[in-house]
């Protein structure tokens, strides 16, 4: 691969990112706070279910808890409890 | 540009027609035939003397009122010999209601007055009067109590239609004074609306227009409000797979005239679909109270008539009045669609709304982006990109730039913007100093860069980009002709999006993918029936789940495939309104101090609900044009 090639592809990459409403990575601090959570997409998006739900919807701040937060753990499915 | 102009630029027809295919009618009658059939062969359980729990025995109280309506509407909405299986039904409704231990009942239990006194109107209407019954009413209606226990608004009117059907008028209850205070005749919000609201609607048209045989007594305006939220809900409770509401909404449409409609058309279509073998319908789960029963001393087939004996009935409520409809129309058909006139004035009320409310949000951008982190102070200006209009630029939002800019230009050269913020802040920010000609070298040079390296061939092989390169072609930083050159539309096999069931995640892919542009999108929409309507369904749980940045993602998602006009676009329009804090960001926090991340998590969500309202409100100057590969060719 030329290095132009490289130099385009690098361009393109970057002109592909956006974060102004991916509310996934704009919680880099909130994530810290859960240990069990890894620092991949699908952590990110657990986190910002939980995240979501624990500011706005109080309610099920008894379903979740940070130790519940694993990668398989299905939080849309806990926010409905008490709805 | 006024917000008028703006909106009759691009506002399709909301007015659509089609007649109900012969078809489909003989499919409507086949329904209600098997669902006759099943109901016929579990009549017991519609006696109350049968059972000896007290619950069970209510439960059979009112599936027998039901009943009672099913065959009253059947001898007032067709004049021809009543058919056999309906004979069958009144013969039973006679037998049950003579006897002492349920007449009886209505001198007896007063209070319940309402559970009887339809049944009995029903039964008149029918032919079947017995001068015990009339001694009883009477008595009731002397009391006047039972009469007068406060109910809500669609109860009130149950009531009234009940003695109307029984040939009594009460002094003190007039139809006139109640139905103001309905939820029907005051716009409801098809997005805030549950259930109990969607039931008091469809109560509301069943008892105002008697199934059908007489106009509501709503204005014109009303009705047309009415019809456009009931269709609305009968959209949502046909994708949520709800069969009760669907078949009581549809059936309420055609009450207030609205009797061709696609809606109609499809939620036959998916109660034609769910119906059983044996005929009867899926109740909606979760209806009915099974917890005290013990199960292993019940039938499974009474557990199912419990389940499922309501919708299955009020399927055949909807064939009786949908067949019908001919005859109905005559007399209930009014203006029911929205005049053209109406309908803009009634838009045009609400992006004024709209445009305020962005008013509010660019003061609380232009706050942002005096933060410390100058992360989050670039993202608040492009929030200000965000919200400008060429024809409304103000001095602050110029100084608020040009403060920005300098701000830029004092950033070490060692660190380039790119590794502050992603790109599309970048390429608003470029957009914003652009409009208001403030020159960033910093800003400039790292723009050009981007553009001037890249080529046909890798721009092809990533075509994820192209949107971005779409927004700097606009710039005037890449040629159009390089992008115009790679001619594809967009395709789902190109970006391998799983169309599922279109929540925020994948409108958010969709969107990022065609730029938003209409036109690219245009090739999935035709590809998926469901489509438009999973995508407003997911707004509307959006909006209830309160995951606001969602519900804004998924409104520019139906706002792009041409739904500016639909109810439900406009309702979630009201409701992310309604979430404006004073400061002018989006989203009210449940907690009594700041969490940590916060502060980013509300700027999400204030830039998706007001690029959203931009979209909603000014779709030939919102920046998501700057996307559109259509507007390049045009432009070209």
């Amino acid at each position: 691969m030329s290095d132009r090639t490289l130099a385009a592809r690098k361009s393109l990459e970057y002109l592909q990112s956006s974060n102004l409403i991916d509310l996934k990575q704009s919680l880099g601090t909130f994530v810290s706070s859960f240990s069990k959570i890894a620092d991949d997409i699908d952590g990110y998006a657990i986190c910002y279910k939980a995240y979501h739900a624990i500011v706005f919807n109080p309610h099920v701040i008894d379903v979740i808890q940070p130790g519940d937060l694993t990668r398989s753990s299905n939080v849309t499915t806990k926010t409905n409890v008490g709805q | 540009m006024s917000v008028n102009d703006d909106l009759n630029g691009v506002l399709a027809p909301a007015v659509r027609s089609e007649t109900m295919p012969p078809d489909l009618i003989n499919c409507i009658k086949e329904v209600e035939s098997r669902a006759l059939a099943w109901i016929n062969k579990n009549l017991e359980f519609f006696d109350p003397s049968k059972s000896n729990d007290n619950e069970e025995a209510l439960l059979a109280r009112k599936a027998l009122l039901e009943l009672a309506i099913l065959v009253a509407c059947r001898f007032r909405l067709d004049k021809k010999p009543i058919e056999t299986e309906y004979l069958i039904l009144l013969s039973f409704l006679e037998e049950v209601t003579s006897k002492p231990s349920y007449f009886h009942l209505v001198a007896r239990d007063q209070r319940n007055f309402l559970l009887y006194a339809l049944t009995y109107g029903a039964l008149k209407a029918c032919n079947l009067n017995r001068p015990e019954w009339d001694w009883i009413f009477n008595q009731i209606v002397a009391v006047r109590h039972p009469l007068f226990i406060e109910r809500v608004p669609y109860r009130s009117l149950d009531l009234l239609y009940a003695l109307s059907l029984a040939g009594k008028d009460v002094d003190g209850l007039k139809i006139d004074c109640i139905t103001p205070l309905t939820l029907l005749a005051n716009s409801p919000n098809v997005i805030l609306s549950d259930k109990s609201d969607a039931y008091a609607l469809t109560h509301a048209v069943f008892y105002l227009t008697d199934f059908g045989l007489r106009r509501s007594g709503l204005t014109d305006e009303r009705t047309a409000n009415a019809i456009e939220a009931i269709d609305a809900l009968a959209q949502y409770y046909r994708i949520h797979g709800d069969a009760d509401l669907g078949a009581e909404l549809i059936a309420s449409l055609v009450c207030l005239g609205s009797i061709d409609t696609p809606e109609v058309k499809k939620t036959w279509e998916f109660l034609i679909r769910v119906q059983d073998a044996d005929g009867w319908l899926p109740g909606p789960p979760g209806n009915v109270n099974n917890k005290n029963i013990n199960n292993n001393q019940k039938s499974s087939t009474y557990l199912l008539w419990k389940e499922v004996n309501h919708t299955t009935m009020v399927a055949v409520l909807a064939s009786q009045i949908t067949r019908h409809a001919p005859a109905l129309e005559k007399e209930t058909r009014i203006k029911n669609n929205w005049s053209p006139t109406q309908l803009g004035t009634l838009e045009s009320d609400l992006a004024e709304q709209c445009e305020m409310a962005l008013a509010v949000a660019t003061e609380w951008f232009i706050d942002q982006t005096k933060s410390p982190d100058v992360s989050h102070a670039l993202q608040a200006g492009a929030g200000l990109a965000l919200t400008l209009r060429s024809s409304n630029i103000g001095s602050d939002v110029v100084n608020s730039l040009r403060s920005l800019g300098k701000r830029i230009e004092s950033l070490p050269e060692y660190e380039p913007l790119s590794q502050i913020c992603a790109a599309d802040t970048l390429l608003f920010l470029a957009y914003a100093f652009q409009s208001v000609s403030i020159n960033s070298e910093k800003l400039s040079s790292e723009v050009d860069s981007l553009a001037s390296v890249i080529d046909e061939d890798t721009l092809k092989s990533m075509p994820l980009a192209i949107p971005s390169c779409v927004f700097l072609s606009h710039l005037g930083k890449i040629d159009p002709a390089l992008i115009l050159g790679i001619s594809n539309h967009f395709s789902l096999h190109d970006f391998k999006i799983n169309i599922g069931n279109i929540d925020a995640d994948v409108a958010h892919l969709l969107l990022q993918a065609s730029g938003s542009d209409p036109s690219q999108l245009v090739s999935i929409v035709e590809q998926y029936p469901e489509f438009r309507d999973r995508s407003l369904y997911n707004l509307a749980r959006s909006c209830q789940d309160y995951c606001l940045a969602d519900a804004a993602v998924l409104l520019r998602l139906c706002i792009a495939q041409g739904d500016y006009r639909s109810r439900s676009s406009r309702d979630a329009v009201r409701f992310l309104l309604s979430q404006q804090m004073p400061d002018g960001s989006f989203g009210y926090s449940a907690k009594d101090s700041i969490e940590l991340g916060f502060n980013k998590f509300q700027f999400s969500t204030t830039f998706a609900v007001a690029w959203a309202l931009m979209d909603f409100t000014f779709p030939n100057a919102t920046p998501s044009r700057l996307y559109w590969r259509s507007t390049l060719l045009s432009a070209g």
